[in-house]
């Protein structure tokens, strides 16, 4: 029986490899945390603009953290309204 | 850790060993035997008593604690949904409604309003300068402020909903005589219960006559320790029953606010906001005022009211000082404007937990809370514009 070579088996557990990858791969997971990555793109873009005239840089850094959080609390990838846990509150 | 951060910690606390108590349907009996069974009178005194206790203990304790009353009223009523669809609207909402009018009416009525207690003493307090210790407030100056607000609210609360949605019943003496029974086959309190009333009494007295020297989140921590203490509640209970990531985000959105101040960057917002109102012609007196209100209305019904004020806190302040206004006036308006979250399901946990009990659509919120925010926000600008320079500020 003629024995494959070395570099077909690798290539072969590569592609193995490579197809249970994407197999993993969620695309939904993006989806449903896009507001987290849109509040990082608008942080990384407001922090590679020209700081605006009367403002500090550190002012523009706690500013870019601030338009993050408030896109992150009002798309909610947190969910900062409950104070309590939600099994102890009364189900419907 | 500042104050107001290990208040709000506290009042989780004690707002989990409250709700362990169990005591829905002897607050519906109570309710009931004061109003009688007609159904503006019932609802009128959901209002009342939501909002009382939401005022000292939170609205999401309280609209934790209500529902199971208004689901309990609805259901001995009709099981059919649609034979009760506007009675099931005015209780839950005379719940929700109610906790929210009432949540301003003390520091502890919710989050946001210690945070701006926090932000005041953060920004305008000297300890060297007797001129600004007034930006101390502690408990019952607070509620000098706010709590009027609240009680004239609450009778208007009942009119909007009884106009709004026309109950199908209007008198509720059926389900009034089930209730009856069932709170017979519960029989007397027990003395875990009197016990529980008088711990929270000596608490609220605490933040009445000892804040301004202990710190109100002492208080509340010190209460959750005598609830635990006494057996009301275990600890197993607290660390499930508080959400402890709120806390630490409250947390460092208030750590977040206070660098805005201190970088200059709410300073340089405010400016820039004042010059685009300034072409509106709202940039000083009652149209700052309103603009705020505004303001403050439209983010807080996208988000909690609690990140509402920590996000605008600092930006609204600072434009009190470019406009040469009150920081009190100014901090009172957008503390109380950030209650008026009546128009979405996600505004406030009292609105969201109502809205689990399925009986409510999104519309319905909007049917309801355009009114409740036209009359809430007319109300406080008239008490500050009339009644709050009597206050001092």
């Amino acid at each position: 029986m003629a024995s494959t070579s070395w570099s077909a088996r690798l290539g072969r557990a590569g592609y193995h490899q490579l197809e249970y990858f994407f197999a993993q791969l969620d695309f939904y997971y993006f989806w449903e945390k896009r507001w987290f990555f849109i509040a990082v793109a608008v942080g990384f873009f407001m922090l590679n603009i020209p700081t605006p005239e009367g403002l500090t840089r550190e002012g523009m850094i706690i500013l870019t953290m601030s338009v993050m959080a408030t896109i992150l609390f009002i798309t909610e990838p947190v969910p900062l309204c409950w104070g309590l846990n939600r099994q102890l509150l009364p189900k419907a | 850790m500042t104050d107001s951060v290990l208040f709000i910690m506290g009042s989780l606390m004690l707002a989990v060993a409250l709700i362990h108590q169990k005591l829905d349907q002897r607050i519906a009996w109570l309710i009931v035997r004061m109003t009688g069974t007609k159904t503006s009178r019932i609802c009128f005194g959901i209002s009342a008593v939501s909002g009382i206790l939401a005022s000292f203990v939170g609205e999401h304790t309280v609209a934790a604690m209500m529902l199971p009353v208004g689901i309990t009223l609805i259901t001995l009523t009709s099981k059919d949904r649609k034979q009760v669809r506007n009675l099931a609207a005015v209780i839950l909402f005379s719940i929700s409604y109610g906790a929210s009018v009432a949540s301003i009416g003390t520091p502890s009525g919710g989050a946001r309003n210690a945070i701006m207690i926090g932000y005041w003493k953060e920004f305008f307090y000297d300890p060297t300068n007797p001129e600004t210790y007034k930006f101390l407030i502690d408990y019952v100056t607070w509620m000098a402020f706010a709590y009027p607000i609240f009680l004239i609210q609450l009778p208007v609360v009942t009119w909007i909903l009884l106009s709004t949605f026309k109950p199908e019943y209007s008198d509720l003496s059926r389900p009034v005589a089930k209730l009856r029974t069932q709170v017979e086959i519960l029989g007397p309190m027990n003395i875990s219960n009197y016990v529980a009333i008088l711990l929270f009494i000596m608490i609220l007295l605490g933040w009445i006559f000892l804040s301004s020297e202990l710190g109100m989140g002492i208080i509340a921590i010190l209460g959750a320790a005598a609830f635990l203490i006494s057996g009301q509640v275990r600890w197993e209970e607290i660390n499930s029953g508080v959400n402890w990531g709120v806390i630490l985000l409250y947390a460092a959105a208030i750590s977040l606010g206070v660098q805005m101040k201190d970088t200059g960057a709410a300073q340089w917002v405010a400016e820039n906001f004042i010059g685009v109102l300034a072409t509106i012609g709202v940039d000083s007196g009652v149209g700052l005022w309103a603009a705020v209100s505004v303001l403050t209305t439209f983010v807080t019904n996208t988000m909690s009211n609690g990140a509402a004020v920590a996000v605008l806190g600092p930006i609204t302040l600072n434009m009190a000082t470019v406009a040469n206004e009150s920081p009190i006036v100014i901090g009172f308006i957008t503390s109380i404007s950030s209650a008026f979250a009546y128009l979405t399901v996600v505004g406030t946990p009292a609105c969201t937990i109502v809205y689990a009990s399925g009986y409510l659509t999104p519309a319905d919120f909007l049917k309801a809370g355009w009114r409740m925010v036209i009359m809430s926000t007319v109300l406080m600008m008239f008490i500050a514009y009339f009644y709050w320079p009597y206050l001092g500020v």
